[in-house]
């Protein structure tokens, strides 16, 4: 829709066939972007993987509507939204018990169902202690509904994930990744894909603040990680308005769509030394936030392998099954979104034993990456339909022959976290995000 | 039965009758000193408060336009989209089309696909959904 809804500002009537399951996010979007009146036939869902005779009849059926909006028809009007204060947010006295509290709060769309902390003028002037940003700022329009995120808000959103004055800055630096273009919350929110807000951090943060980066990582126990991932999720949903069926299309949501994952990199026990912020042009003392959605993750769970290679194996097959069915083969990372280009990266979360033998032979992250790249391949029949078209200079091949995922070490990013154990993950990215996006902790 | 006895049970059932009376309103007296008078921040945030604008006139007619087709490259698009232009064309015989595939998040190109896309077109179809 927001595709259309250019072509609309330059001038151009459209009209635009939604499937049925999607107009409740058609017609948010529209308005969210000031265009409520745009032209919209609704077709019975689904529109893919369907008979060519059941597309046809839909078509015929769309046929006299799509003609009529097309040229005859006239919309009744939208008022105008008017503009309201950002700041300082409405007050509401409430009277009763928290287990009443709580309820008004998810009745209202204030929460996600689990429980909150009251965001009280008081706890959220006390969290606002923690920055030195003017409570009245705008650090994002939250995509889809566009709500307008205020530090005062942050704060609020704050207390009510548990976070203490501390954390601000750093979520004032996960605001600032999920907000950029390349992360597409938008898209990352209201796909019916599975997705998950990935947040990964390094430097001396982890242990001033007491982030987890060892075991049990992304588990609970971990109060600042649980407390950032849900004030994450309440951000999308409340203020971002990203609620199933909707606006969040999730066909079956995801752990990370309740709590997002929140993981500082263990760096005490990388055995290549170099943080994933390092790598990634940072200086070790920096504090740093890599955001990035991601599908559904898989574990290795390689209790057998002692050599390098024989790990990096394994490894390769769960990096070329992850996230299957969406994914297109020789893809590059410098190159955009397209059906061709799907996936373009994935983060392995390598688990500190994991990490050491790899070390044993591959001595940088490159060399492992390198190693991966090659080796993460499918055979060509396993690749959805037009989705993998090597290019002429692939050279021949048939439907046995294997065809890499990718074509660069930059696409399989390395991040060493968790505790003893032999376990590691692999996280690929959602489809539409152009890279991970890295921001600097303010101090 | 003797008659003190009666009289003691009598006492212990008006005693256990009092104690579960009490108790109850003990309950109660604690669950009204759970309830609390706060004030709270509404967190929706205001909406972004965008003027609304207008849609463009429609077309007279669909004959001799030029129609651009947006393609979302979602499956079925490749179905559906083909089959309308026949539909559209058997009915208005001099009509144009051309077709666009833009996917929703394409870069870096998109913006001048769009661009292209409405200044080729009198009027634009698109498809959203799976």
């Amino acid at each position: 829709m927001v595709d259309q809804s250019e072509v609309e500002k330059a001038g151009i009537p459209t009209v635009t066939a939604s499937s049925d399951q999607f107009e409740g996010l058609a017609r948010n979007t529209v308005k969210s972007i000031g265009l409520p009146d745009m032209a919209f036939v609704i077709v019975p869902h689904p529109m893919g993987m369907i008979s060519l005779q059941e597309i046809r009849a839909k078509a015929d059926e769309a046929f006299p509507k799509i003609v009529q909006l097309a040229t005859q028809w006239k919309p009744a009007g939208s008022a105008v939204q008017s503009a309201a204060p950002l700041y300082p947010a409405e007050r509401i006295k409430f009277k009763g018990t928290y287990v009443a509290l709580n309820k008004m709060f998810y009745d209202r769309g204030w929460s996600i169902g689990l429980p909150i902390i009251p965001p009280t003028p008081e706890a959220v002037m006390a969290m606002l202690k923690g920055t030195t940003h003017n409570p009245a700022e705008v650090v994002w329009s939250v995509p889809p509904r566009m709500g307008q995120l205020t530090v005062e808000l942050v704060a609020a959103y704050g207390v009510m994930a548990g976070c203490k004055p501390e954390h601000m800055p750093l979520l004032l630096a996960v605001v600032k990744a999920l907000s950029s273009p390349d992360y597409d919350w938008r898209g990352s929110t209201t796909t019916t894909a599975p997705t998950n807000p990935i947040i990964i951090i390094n430097g001396p943060i982890l242990d001033e603040l007491g982030i987890g980066y060892s075991t049990g990582v992304e588990g609970g126990e971990m109060p600042v990680n649980v407390a950032v991932g849900y004030f994450i999720n309440l951000v999308g949903d409340v203020i971002g308005g990203s609620v199933p069926p909707e606006i969040d299309k999730s066909t079956q949501g995801s752990r990370g769509d309740l709590v997002a994952v929140v993981v500082g990199e263990n760096e005490k026990l990388n055995p290549w030394k170099q943080s994933y912020a390092v790598e990634y042009g940072f200086r070790p003392t920096d504090n740093v936030v890599t955001a990035f959605s991601a599908y559904m993750g898989n574990n290795n769970t390689d209790h057998t392998s002692v050599k390098s290679r024989d790990l990096l194996n394994t490894f390769a097959a769960g990096i070329a099954g992850a996230s299957s069915g969406i994914t297109s083969c020789l893809t590059q990372m410098d190159k955009g979104y397209a059906v061709t280009n799907r996936v373009k990266f994935v983060f392995v979360f390598f688990g500190p034993e994991h990490a050491d033998t790899i070390f044993n032979e591959f001595k940088t992250k490159k060399a492992v990456s390198e190693y991966l790249v090659k080796k993460a391949a499918l055979p060509f029949w396993m690749y959805a339909p037009d989705l993998c078209k090597p290019p002429k200079e692939f050279g021949s091949y048939d439907e046995n022959t294997l065809i890499p995922r990718f074509t660069g070490p930059e696409q399989i990013r390395i991040v060493v976290t968790g505790g003893p154990g032999k376990q590691s993950q692999i996280w690929p990215t959602f489809t539409t995000v152009t890279k991970p996006v890295s921001v600097l902790i303010e101090k | 039965m003797r008659k003190h006895h009666i009289t003691f049970l009598s006492t212990a059932l008006i005693v256990a009758c009092f104690l579960i009376v009490s108790a109850f309103g003990v309950s109660q007296d604690t669950y009204a000193a759970s309830k609390v008078q706060l004030t709270v921040l509404d967190p929706r945030g205001e909406l972004f408060s965008t003027p609304a604008m207008p849609i463009n006139t429609r077309l007279k007619t669909l004959e001799g336009k030029k129609i651009g087709i947006l393609n979302n490259t979602k499956p079925g698009a490749d179905y559906f989209l083909p089959y309308l232009m026949q539909v559209l064309k058997e009915s208005y015989s001099t009509i144009e089309f051309k077709e666009w595939k833009i996917s929703y998040n394409e870069y870096p190109n998109k913006a001048n696909d769009l661009k292209a896309l409405a200044a080729w077109s009198d009027a634009v179809i698109g498809l959203l959904g799976d």
